[in-house]
């Protein structure tokens, strides 16, 4: 396995509840890469980077990700595997409860960040990244679903993850704002970070070619 | 603005939580008064039974003095009185309203120790081996009490005791189920927050944390509350039945408003770990359920 790959899986078949969805999965996907997981509803991408991040358990094959074998992990393990992921959901899943700045500040001090200086700096530079510097004061039910899922985006890279999954970032948006959310990531993979992106969005796919995976029938095939 | 409207939501299902906490608490304290008032009270009437023990005609008054220290020495002893031939001639002319002794000549009545014991020993059983020890003594002529009198208390205190045991442990399950059901409802309300904290890297214990200290800090706000309630309604009992004092004292009070903050905090901290953990432990299918 090179140095450059960031996650390796072997001999993975995938389930869903009971039923299987994807067998015989071999991938490997190194740094810098934006790598597309297309494929309908029910298809298994999903639950792919499910168990890539460690929400459902690894029964067959062997995951290697960022360093940990997701065979042999332990409960007590998964969230310092989650500080190396960045995770971006359809739903943004962000922390209805407080601000924009508040929910990037839980996670930095979820993740062992103490000096509060530090903790402005990086909340201000993630911020500036996704072009949202000024909405650190606003609530989430207050932002645009594209400045949502931007602030989605600008908590999975607060602790300069080695690989960031994105589970239909744009579902839920418009073409316009669509296309800013994966030009966004595409320049987030630019700067050396793995991205693997599952949608069902060919037009993206289109305007921002990369290596293509279609997951069909209970398989993975590489389409270019 | 939105985030003032956010504080309020958040304030309102606190206020809520501590209102449901602080009446179930009041309840729990008030029952307590209730027990400790039936103790209290059972306990006066235990130590109230008089028991007598008679004295030999012949025994010298040092000897009788030696006798009645070392009974007020034992533990099952809460006073005794004596009472010389005279005093008890006197006690039957108030009683009886004639002086025998005109028309006998003399006092037949024997000297006595009046003797009170403590709740505790106020049984048949404790009685019995009691009396025996007493009627060792060679100052002791008889001891008398009045048998039907103590088991007639005895077996209404047990009665009562009883009934209070079984209302107390169904209140105590209700009084739990409803704490342990509002923190539950005040968690699950924030089950997808924990869902996310879980996704963005937090630990278990970082995510519970201030769940836990705000779940102790409302159970410490409701037992004041609580506790104030408390306050209210002895104040007002207190005008009605001011003898409520003589039975209840103040550091029963205040062991019992210590008893309702403890009981607020743990309760509130067990209910909160629980619902917490149990939505860690979740799979995010299970949430929507």
């Amino acid at each position: 396995m090179s140095t450059d790959t960031i996650v390796t899986i072997e001999k993975v078949s995938i389930f869903q509840q009971k039923n299987l969805v994807l067998a015989n999965v071999n991938l490997q996907v190194k740094k810098g890469e934006l790598v597309y997981m297309l494929g309908k509803t029910g298809s298994g991408k999903s639950s792919l980077l499910k168990t890539l991040y460690a929400d459902l358990p690894l029964t067959d094959g062997e995951i290697t990700i960022a360093g940990y074998n997701l065979r042999t992990i332990n409960r007590k393990e998964i969230p310092f595997l989650r500080r190396k992921i960045g995770i971006i959901f359809q739903d943004f899943q962000l922390l209805t409860d407080r601000t924009v700045n508040e929910n990037l500040k839980f996670v930095l001090k979820a993740t062992g960040w103490k000096d509060k200086e530090q903790i402005e700096k990086r909340i201000s530079d993630v911020l500036d990244k996704v072009g949202l510097a000024t909405k650190g004061f606003k609530m989430p039910h207050e932002l645009s679903g594209g400045e949502q899922q931007r602030i989605s985006i600008a908590r999975a890279l607060l602790n300069d993850p080695e690989i960031i999954l994105a589970d239909e970032p744009t579902g839920n948006l418009d073409p316009q704002t669509s296309e800013e959310i994966i030009s966004l990531l595409k320049s987030i993979s630019d700067n050396g970070r793995a991205v693997i992106v599952a949608t069902h969005d060919m037009l993206l796919l289109q305007k921002f070619p990369s290596r293509t995976l279609n997951c069909e029938m209970g398989k993975i095939n590489e389409l270019n | 603005m939105a985030d003032r409207y956010s504080k309020r939501k958040i304030q309102s299902s606190t206020i809520t939580t501590v209102i449901s906490l602080s009446l179930v608490l009041f309840m729990l304290g008030l029952l307590g008064l209730l027990v400790l008032s039936a103790k209290k009270l059972s306990d006066h009437f235990k130590e109230n039974i008089g028991f007598q023990i008679y004295l030999n005609d012949n025994a010298k008054e040092v000897d009788i003095n030696k006798f009645q220290k070392t009974l007020d020495a034992k533990q099952y002893v809460k006073s005794t009185e004596f009472i010389s031939k005279e005093k008890a001639m006197e006690l039957y002319k108030q009683d009886v309203g004639e002086d025998f002794v005109q028309f006998i000549g003399y006092n037949p009545l024997p000297s006595s120790i009046d003797l009170r014991l403590s709740a505790s020993y106020a049984n048949a059983d404790s009685i019995n081996w009691i009396k025996k020890e007493i009627i060792e003594n060679q100052v002791v002529k008889e001891f008398d009490y009045k048998e039907s009198l103590v088991d007639l208390i005895n077996s209404r205190v047990n009665t009562i005791s009883l009934f209070f045991l079984l209302f107390t442990g169904l209140l105590m399950i209700i009084a739990l189920a409803l704490i342990n059901n509002t923190i539950r409802l005040a968690i699950y309300s924030k089950r997808f927050l924990i869902r996310t904290m879980q996704l963005v890297g937090a630990t278990s214990g970082f995510i519970s944390r201030p769940f836990i200290f705000n779940g102790i800090l409302q159970g410490i706000y409701g037992s004041i509350i609580a506790i104030g309630l408390l306050i209210g309604l002895i104040y007002l009992a207190m005008q009605e039945v001011p003898d409520l004092l003589v039975v209840l004292d103040s550091s029963l009070f205040l062991s019992l408003f210590g008893l309702v903050i403890l009981m607020g905090i743990v309760i509130s901290w067990a209910s909160t770990s629980m619902a917490v953990r149990k939505y860690l432990r979740m799979k995010q299918s299970e949430l929507y359920y």
